[in-house]
């Protein structure tokens, strides 16, 4: 693995993404952010991540308009995707498409910073 | 004679049966002109429907006609139809040449002699005709007639119950429509109150973590504190838009074939550490073979984790125990726990919504078990308690059961396409 794991923060909620890039980013972690599922597809392609974290509900392309484009593309159907959903929305209900793994919010930003961590090492051992 | 008459008492009654039967099938005027034609000993019959500008008819049931004859074109409301349509029965001895008739040319092709109109009359309206075809030249008798309009006014109570239910059916569609509309406006609800006190949230764990630089314990008590109403909010709101969700019947739509014992195993991860950290054992009995049940998966995990939730917070030592047991026609999951009983004044009112207790702690809404017993009914299965335990003579137990292999209301359909998650864990 790359010295900076690189990490592409998909959600269209700013507070939500200052506090989660900043967790993140005192981890060392290099952090992406779009604030949308089209935005976020563009700066997959260019950046090539190592992991996604990915809201489901967002406006212009939601979640599963993002991971579905995203699994057809060659370049990217190999990089995790950690999908993030409210409670009420999911609990249990399977998605349309393949999701490495999800996290129900709400989620401290500490814990999501675990969850990223215990991933890229086991990405990395596997 | 009196055979006759017979016959056609036991004709008009085997069509009042099939007009009177709970749904009408879209035969019923079908058979009603092969009945016609059998008790009368004729070549055929045929039921011809007034459009909606009452200017021409359409055959909409026919027996022992050509396909051709049938479709010779819009029948216009010529005199032999017209004098039916005023109110009375028209005989036709010669059809072939009676200048009454529309299609002479036609009928004679058919091999038509006589003819006999009825008009189908409903509280005073004409709807359409019913029309008997003799191939021999024949004169229609008094009781024959008679049995024709009697016929025909079945016919009309058949169409205007088929009238009826069809205006049913676009009632149906209006509410259907009208839930899935409300369901969806739910979900903006939800995500729009929940997505601000999300990020709020976020935001308070962010500083009371020590993300933005050292703080004192006093400030990161009352940020807990902050956090923790936070989460009750949320709690409520997750509650509270359940209820309208489930009674909308969005559950219904979410059921499939499940394996009950993947369900029970599914909802209980994490449950166990709890049970741990109290030191409460948590013993969990599945049957050997697992049971197939028709349900929603998380709904049924909702009430799972629920119940147990429910008896480890209320066992402060001994045990939780869950349960399988099949009867013939359902299955009954059991949760039993060794814990402090139910007050049997409140005993009565534990399933209703907002219910506290008194010895509830600070957690909850008071609508968990109002919601599973929701859950459990929307299944077409019961909820219910004991306390104490019948069973043991302490503690509490809750049984809900599911119908066997049932297939409750429609099949859910849209769902069934969608792939199961991978989870890695």
């Amino acid at each position: 693995m790359k010295q900076r794991p690189k990490i592409l923060l998909v959600d269209d909620d700013v507070d939500l993404v200052k506090v989660m890039s900043g967790a993140l980013e005192s981890k060392a972690y290099e952090v992406i952010v779009a604030y949308n599922g089209q935005e976020g597809l563009e700066k997959a392609r260019k950046e090539k991540p190592d992991l996604v974290v990915l809201d489901i509900l967002m406006p212009v392309a939601d979640g599963f308009t993002f991971a579905a484009q995203f699994r057809k593309e060659p370049s990217l159907a190999k990089i995790p995707v950690l999908a993030l959903t409210s409670f009420s929305e999911s609990l249990g209900q399977p998605f349309p498409f393949e999701v490495t793994e999800y996290i129900v919010k709400p989620i401290k930003p500490r814990d999501l910073v675990a969850k990223v961590e215990g991933f890229l090492k086991r990405a990395e051992t596997a | 004679m009196a055979n006759k008459t017979q016959r056609y008492y036991r004709s008009l009654y085997e069509i009042a049966a099939a007009v009177n039967s709970v749904r009408i099938p879209e035969g019923v005027l079908d058979s009603m002109a092969k009945t016609v034609s059998e008790a009368l000993e004729v070549k055929g019959c045929s039921v011809m429907i007034l459009t909606a500008d009452r200017k021409v008819l359409l055959h909409t049931a026919a027996y022992g006609l050509s396909d051709s004859y049938i479709r010779k074109g819009p029948v216009s409301a010529d005199r032999s139809i017209a004098e039916a349509l005023e109110g009375k029965p028209v005989a036709i001895l010669n059809a072939a040449e009676d200048e009454r008739v529309q299609y002479r040319e036609q009928a004679k092709q058919e091999g038509i002699a006589s003819m006999l109109s009825a008009p189908i009359l409903f509280k005073g309206d004409v709807m359409g005709v019913i029309r008997v075809y003799a191939a021999k030249q024949h004169y229609f008798t008094r009781s024959e007639t008679h049995f024709v309009q009697e016929v025909a006014n079945l016919g009309a109570i058949a169409l205007e119950r088929a009238k009826e239910l069809e205006q049913c059916f676009i009632e149906v569609d209006k509410l259907e429509e009208g839930r899935r509309q409300f369901v969806r406006f739910l979900s903006v609800v939800a995500h729009d109150l929940q997505s601000p006190l999300v990020a709020t949230q976020s935001i308070l764990s962010y500083i009371a973590d020590g993300y933005t630089g050292e703080i004192t314990d006093g400030q990161k008590d009352l940020l807990q504190r902050g956090i923790r109403r936070i989460d009750e909010l949320l709690m409520l709101i997750t509650d509270l838009l359940d209820i309208p969700r489930i009674e909308a019947g969005q559950l219904v739509r979410e059921m499939q074939e499940l394996s009950l014992n993947g369900v029970i195993k599914q909802a209980v991860v994490g449950l166990d550490n709890v049970a741990r950290q109290k030191g409460i054992e948590l013993k969990i009995e599945l049957p050997e073979s697992s049971p197939k049940v028709y349900a929603s998966s998380r709904r049924l995990q909702q009430v799972l984790i629920n119940l147990i939730s429910n008896a480890i917070n209320y066992t402060h030592d001994g045990m939780v125990r869950l349960r399988v047991k099949e009867y013939e026609n359902e299955i009954a999951i059991e949760v039993i726990d060794t814990g402090i009983g139910i007050p049997p004044d409140e005993l009565p009112k534990i399933f209703g919504d907002f219910f506290r207790g008194r010895n509830a702690g600070k957690k909850g809404t008071g609508l968990g078990l109002s919601i599973s017993k929701r859950i459990i009914e929307a299944h077409g299965g019961k909820l219910w308690a004991e306390s104490p335990c019948l069973e043991t003579g302490i503690g509490s137990k809750f049984t809900f059961t599911l119908p066997k292999n049932g297939r409750l209301g429609q099949n859910p359909g849209r769902n069934e396409s969608v792939q199961s998650l991978r989870v890695n864990n």
